[in-house]
């Protein structure tokens, strides 16, 4: 579950990028309530570089990374515990050009990698560009569905159309 | 944009040192001081008498220390003190085991009704402990009948005046209890969630985490480290006197903490700090008395190094953002 606003409800500020991203997997890195550093340093290290998230050391406050390598720092914390569903909610806001397309790589990525995931989002690319189903929403109400050969920009706009959405 | 980003770290660095490393620098500044200007300071025995009345504070303060890490603050540790305190003689009839594990369920319950309210029902923590700040120590003085009683059980005289390789046990307690805290924020899961609550309680509960279960946990322990506070207050008093013990001490746990360098926003819990900043207003305290100067001096003292000490965490908000 990727939040919709980071600051606000992904990011620990003031952690490490290290405390930030073993934090949802901490049961899992633990034996009896204690905390195995070794192996939280070893998982952190494989999910920065593999996501390329570029901090000074994984002991930098996550407060003074960029929006896109905090972004990235929460989509660790969540892979670090193995997920078989990602919710994403609003993945690329407000993070550079570079970043989000090296984000919705990752998400291509995942998905190739057998990983379900739910993207929302409020840009037509991203959603045209990542998505292999669409389901157009409004007002709590599914009002339109696309697949396969649908997924296109024009698809996706008569969609919006007929359900009634102003874009 | 990464140079602008480079020199407001720079420009608050050294707000940044002074605020992680000011209150040892104090604490030995203080000791210089007084081993040059305070006849009798440099002696083992002036040592024992100030780690002796600092210890009842440090415990008191780390407990603090956890719930200020959570962005909370618990007003009510001095009338948990008291709560203790008149509970021992009530059950030392039950042998002095039997009074420890009352006064511990004492101090158990008030932490529950502490951490029900902040935890589950979302009252703020300084009105949730509010309550227990106003009632415990009234309760208190019901139990004892507004009595100091004195206590003679020898087992609990000795945990008050004794001590162990020259080491007092009510210094020792603080060593224990500071070793155990230490444990549980750097080694243990607990440690991990309860700071990440602080830093973002919104994003803790969107990860996963047990928050409501850690606020819980947290204030139970704060009102525990407070009843053994009202406990090793009481021994060494050799009596119990819910009306004295515990007074003024949320005041000087929260002061300890914060000169300690724990910021209120929480997110984060210095407990060598801590026990530091506990030293450090005792040393202050000590220092005034030796010197004649009157206790609201010491006060005074004493509200100036808050104010210092809150002014160089704000310092560093300015510039963290």
């Amino acid at each position: 579950m990727l939040p919709e606003d980071r600051k606000a409800e992904g990011i620990i500020p003031d952690l490490s990028v290290r405390d930030n991203i073993a934090l949802a997997a901490l049961p899992r890195l633990s034996r009896a309530g204690l905390v195995s550093d070794a192996r939280i340093d070893e998982l952190v290290a494989t999910f920065i570089k593999r996501l390329s998230i570029k901090a000074a050391s994984p002991h930098q406050k996550v407060r003074d990374l960029s929006g896109g390598n905090q972004q990235k720092v929460v989509l660790a914390r969540w892979l670090c515990t193995e997920p078989k569903v990602l919710l994403l909610d609003e993945p690329t806001r407000g993070i550079d050009v570079g970043a989000k397309t090296e984000v919705q790589g990752l998400v291509a990525d995942l998905a190739r990698q057998g990983l379900a995931i739910v993207l929302i989002s409020s840009e037509m690319e991203e959603l045209v560009g990542g998505s292999s189903r669409i389901v157009v929403m409004h007002d709590g109400a599914t009002v339109g569905e696309l697949h396969g050969d649908q997924v296109t920009e024009t698809g996706l706009t008569s969609a919006l159309a007929h359900g009634g959405v102003g874009v | 944009m990464s140079a602008l980003t480079l020199d407001r770290v720079r420009g608050g660095d050294w707000t940044r040192w002074l605020r992680d490393n000011g209150v040892y620098v104090a604490v030995v500044g203080l000791v210089l001081f007084n081993a040059v200007a305070t006849s009798n300071f440099m002696t083992v025995d002036n040592f024992r008498t100030q780690l002796i009345q600092a210890s009842p504070v440090v415990v008191v303060a780390l407990g603090m220390a956890l719930v200020i890490g959570t962005e909370g603050v618990d007003l009510s540790v001095g009338a948990v003190m008291a709560l203790a305190a008149a509970l021992v003689p009530l059950y030392l009839g039950y042998g002095l085991a039997g009074a420890v594990a009352v006064v511990l369920v004492g101090g158990l319950l008030a932490g529950l009704i502490n951490g029900s309210l902040v935890a589950f029902v979302g009252v703020q923590p300084i009105v949730a402990t509010l309550a227990l700040f106003v009632g415990g120590r009234g309760l208190a003085l019901v139990l004892a009948d507004g009595q100091l009683k004195s206590v003679s059980d020898p087992t609990l005289i000795n945990l008050g005046s004794g001590s162990l390789f020259g080491l007092p046990y009510i210094v020792l307690s603080a060593v224990v209890v500071s070793i155990l805290v230490g444990f549980l924020v750097r080694r243990t899961t607990f440690g991990r969630q309860l700071v990440a609550v602080g830093g973002n309680r919104r994003a803790s509960e969107l990860s996963g985490l047990p928050v409501r279960r850690t606020l819980l946990a947290t204030y139970v322990l704060c009102s525990l480290l407070a009843a053994l506070a009202g406990l090793l207050a009481t021994a060494r008093l050799r009596a119990s006197d819910p009306s004295s013990i515990g007074l003024l001490y949320e005041l000087f746990a929260i002061t300890a903490v914060v000169v300690g360098g724990t910021p209120l926003s929480g997110g984060k819990v210095r407990v060598l700090g801590t026990i530091a900043g506990a030293l450090l207003m005792q040393l202050i305290d000590a220092t005034l008395i030796k010197h004649n100067i009157s206790d609201s001096w010491s006060q005074m003292a004493q509200a100036v190094i808050i104010l210092a000490a809150v002014y160089v965490q704000l310092g560093r908000r300015g510039s963290g953002s």
